[in-house]
């Protein structure tokens, strides 16, 4: 029994029921059931598979080092920091209602989150 | 290597031989020995229609087979397969928007329950869970019957189903609220 599961109680119907049904659970008969399924099981080649996904690792990390050689040849590093550095803002005024909006983004952002998981349409 | 031998193997090596030697019956022995309670499962959540779920549970195990090399030897084997059985489920339901009958729109429904003349004691129970089950949507009544016919923690049932912790938590309060009221219009 799970620690989830701890309040339950014997006098609760529907954990009642819940209970009588796992007992009573039946063991199902085969019959024909795995023979059906493995006359029907499609022809899998598991070795090229893995082969396969081998290969995707293996292009994936080629690329991304042939990606990275071009970057660091051709990209100016000296311009890009400085680029980046000019971004930065040289004094910054934290004003009640910029406090506000922050707090309101935020706010905002945690409700659309939690209507996203919760919503079952997602 | 003979099929009696194969009872004796762990699931893990069962899968195993299976992949790596293509040993169709290596799985057959896996899908003999989850075959019962993933078609137990997939009764309940069809409302106890037996064909849909022998149909369902064979496309769960063909779809199994065809990704048993994706398999990760950490997980449980049972886990797996009822991720797959769940998402097999719910494609089907997708498509034919099987029914999720509320005791508002269908009052009758508890009086079908009791009457079933053909289903003894036990099978009636089953039936009665497989419609009170019917109730809720689709993800609800795979999480609550995980929970409650399974009895998985919140933490299994969200790793099995790929949902947050926060929505299997969700449907559990609000599915038990639905369940007990749906039981007390039946009379308990």
């Amino acid at each position: 029994m799970n620690n989830e599961t701890t309040y339950r109680t014997d006098q609760d119907p529907l954990d009642a029921l819940f209970a009588s049904a796992r007992q009573a659970q039946p063991d199902l008969m085969d019959h024909s059931f795995t023979k059906i399924l493995v006359n029907s099981l499609p022809k899998v080649n598991f070795m090229a598979q893995k082969e396969s996904a081998r290969k995707g690792l293996s292009f994936d990390l080629i690329g991304a080092v042939i990606g990275l050689l071009m970057a660091y040849i051709f990209i100016d590093r000296a311009s890009l920091v400085s680029a980046f550095v000019g971004l930065i803002p040289e004094s910054l005024v934290i004003s009640p209602l910029l406090v506000i909006s922050a707090v309101a983004a935020v706010g905002f952002s945690s409700v659309v989150a939690w209507w996203m998981v919760e919503d079952d349409s997602f | 290597m003979k099929r009696q031998d194969l009872t004796t193997l762990e699931e893990a090596q069962l899968v195993e031989l299976a992949v790596s030697k293509n040993d169709q019956l290596a799985f057959a022995e896996l899908v003999n020995r989850h075959q019962s309670n993933l078609r137990y499962s997939l009764r309940q959540l069809t409302d106890w229609n037996e064909a849909l779920a022998d149909d369902l549970a064979q496309d769960t195990f063909i779809q199994a087979f065809k990704e048993l090399a994706k398999f990760r030897q950490q997980a449980k084997f049972s886990s797996w397969l009822y991720r797959i059985g769940y998402n097999v489920f719910l494609q089907h339901v997708r498509k034919k928007a099987l029914d999720t009958q509320s005791l508002d729109d269908n009052p009758l429904l508890g009086n079908q329950i009791e009457q079933g003349p053909e289903h003894d004691e036990a099978s009636e129970v089953h039936h009665k869970v497989a419609k009170l089950l019917a109730t809720l949507e689709p993800e609800r009544r795979s999480v609550l019957h995980l929970f409650l016919h399974r009895q998985n923690t919140h933490q299994e049932i969200s790793d099995i189903m790929g949902v947050p912790l926060g929505t299997v938590k969700t449907h559990i309060n609000r599915g038990r609220v639905v369940l007990q009221d749906g039981l007390q219009a039946w009379g308990g």
